[in-house]
């Protein structure tokens, strides 16, 4: 449980490689430039498969932020 | 660099420094477009067709993406000649780029065994490529290649239950001495199967599968040294439903991996004429004239059926879409409605367009657009406030003189959609923002200083249109309960 953050940071970099990691755990769609439709697309794809979860398609507009995307993760985890 | 072929020519090896800048502007040409195309056989419309690129979320032709990351490995082998074999190579399509538009090549990170290359649009990286070095020996192939040219290259248009589960095989179409001759640098380096083979991964995606409705997003190929079929076999691996996001399995022509592509929506359909006339009264608008523009598509193609339906008289029309506009007349003549199509450019003076017009129209809609969301390279860009403002500002002063000044006492009915964006301001769209905001400041002043005039302005949230298509699931309301009521206000005005 306490490397989830971690492997999400890495998924992060994976995804956005512009971003420097100190600040990835700011990001948010509103910082991020490349963080479109698309890159939303391939990032929530990434976490799925690096967590092993599936995130509701009715969370999916929840997961706007790095920190939205880990406390969704979060409640996953812990009901799994 | 003035290039006659594709890539680097080979000369260029030993007089380009290797760099970690952005030294080398390659410009994506109609020429090149068009020699990509037939090299790869990705004739996919997106890359070649204006009026169909039009209706996709890029809103004009975009070039090939993987030509540009062949370019760029032909760019980086002729930097330097002592690279060593590949191993692997990881490609992400960031942002789209424009056909004409110049890509500057940049190496980012470098080791023994890594290497990192970026493409950028005037800054903006577009995409990026992950190399991994230390294949210690020439790529060997297998058996001779396949070939199979069409002479009509056939786009398939798959539905998404179609590509779950879809296989086949892609063959080469340009033979190795035209590949070498356009990638010579890149042939020396990967060998030209290798460099057929990731061309031919542009073919798998803009043609075959997903094919007329995709988006390349990445691919992650490994270059065995053992052989692999001489042509590229693919396999759908995954389809996930609610980003209709693809994966494909490929393997051959001296690579194998993985594709992730989108099966992007086809263009939006508005409410048909036949479903509009159950929920419009027949003769609501009855015998009532309006002229729409940019009425083939979207917003403008809901309200010309709108008022067809109710036994109005739309005129619609079109800037570059005439097949669009011509689809909207048909479907509504042909269910006994009446339309009439009409070029109209908000470029060009409105008097002199109107001019074809034989009797005054009352009532307008004004649904003129240039491409809403578009590839950003500043946080303020103000050539791009100057094309909104054309469009949002000046294009509707201009029609709305002109309709006034062909009736002796000037009455006219409006309707000028304005956005929430100007409230809301979402991220990127500062100066569509600025340009409806002061078109709702235009259409105050006209409607209080020139007797006549009635204007409605309403601030419009997201509707399905072509510009509004995204990949991710994003709610929009619906144009029978939005639009229609804004239409009866403006068609209930007495002129």
């Amino acid at each position: 449980m306490n490397d989830i953050e971690p492997r999400l940071v890495r998924c992060f970099s994976a995804v956005f490689p512009g971003i420097p990691e100190p600040q990835i755990t700011n990001a948010n769609v509103e910082t991020v430039e490349t963080w479109d439709s698309v890159a939303m697309a391939t990032l929530v794809t990434a976490v799925e498969e690096e967590f092993g979860v599936e995130f509701d398609v009715d969370s999916l507009s929840t997961l706007t932020s790095f920190q939205g995307i880990l406390g969704n993760l979060k409640q996953l985890k812990a009901t799994q | 660099m003035a290039l006659s072929s594709f890539g680097v020519p080979a000369q260029a090896k030993r007089s380009l420094p290797m760099t970690s800048d952005a030294k080398n502007a390659f410009t994506f040409n109609e020429e090149l477009q068009t020699e990509f195309a037939r090299l790869s056989g990705d004739w996919n419309p997106m890359h070649m067709n204006t009026a169909s690129a039009r209706r996709t979320q890029a809103g004009r032709r975009v070039v090939h993406g993987v030509h540009i990351v062949v370019c760029a490995l032909d760019y980086v082998a002729s930097l330097s000649g002592s690279l060593s074999l590949p191993t692997s190579l990881g490609t992400r399509f960031v942002k789209p780029v424009y056909v004409g538009e110049s890509v500057q090549f940049r190496e980012t990170f470098r080791t023994n065994s890594d290497l990192r290359l970026e493409a950028l649009v005037e800054g903006i990286v577009v995409a990026e490529a992950d190399i991994t070095l230390g294949g210690t020996h020439r790529i060997s192939r297998s058996a001779r290649p396949e070939y199979g040219l069409s002479d009509e290259p056939v786009c398939h248009e798959l539905m998404l239950e179609e590509i779950a589960g879809r296989a086949g095989r892609v063959h080469l179409v340009a033979t190795e001495d035209e590949i070498a001759h356009h990638f010579p640098n890149a042939v020396n380096w990967l060998g030209a199967e290798v460099v057929g083979g990731l061309i031919s991964l542009s073919r798998l995606v803009g043609m075959e599968c997903p094919g007329l409705h995709s988006l390349f997003s990445s691919f992650t190929v490994e270059f065995p040294a053992a052989g692999t079929p001489p042509s590229l076999e693919y396999r759908v691996v995954s389809l996930d439903k609610r980003f209709r996001l693809v994966k494909i399995e490929v393997n051959g022509c001296g690579l194998r991996g993985t594709v992730a592509a989108f099966a992007r929506h086809p263009p939006a359909v508005q409410t048909s004429y036949k479903e509009l006339l159950a929920i419009v009264s027949p003769n609501e608008f009855q015998g009532q004239r309006a002229l729409v523009i940019g009425g083939s598509r979207g917003l403008g193609e809901f309200t010309a059926k709108a008022l067809a339906a109710g036994g109005g008289v739309p005129t619609i029309t079109y800037a570059t879409g005439k097949e669009d506009a011509d689809r909207v007349a048909d479907e509504i003549r042909q269910s006994g409605g009446s339309c009439d199509v009409m070029k109209y450019d908000i470029h060009t003076q409105a008097s002199q367009q109107l001019e074809v017009v034989s009797s005054f129209v009352p009532y307008l809609y004004y649904y003129a657009t240039c491409q809403i969301f578009c590839r950003r390279t500043k946080r303020f860009d103000p050539s791009l406030l100057e094309e909104f403002l054309k469009f949002y500002v000046t294009g509707f002063y201009d029609l709305c003189a002109a309709l006034r000044s062909k009736r002796e006492n000037g009455f006219f009915s409006a309707f000028y959609p304005s956005s929430i964006a100007v409230a809301d301001r979402p991220r990127d769209m500062t100066e569509y923002a600025m340009a409806k905001a002061a078109g709702e400041v235009l259409c105050t002043d006209l409607h209080r200083f020139w007797p006549g005039i009635h204007i409605i302005s309403v601030r419009l949230p997201r509707l399905l249109t072509d510009q509004t298509a995204t990949m991710f699931p994003t709610a929009t309301a619906s144009m029978v309960d939005l639009i229609l009521p804004i239409i009866r206000d403006v068609q209930s005005v007495r002129v």
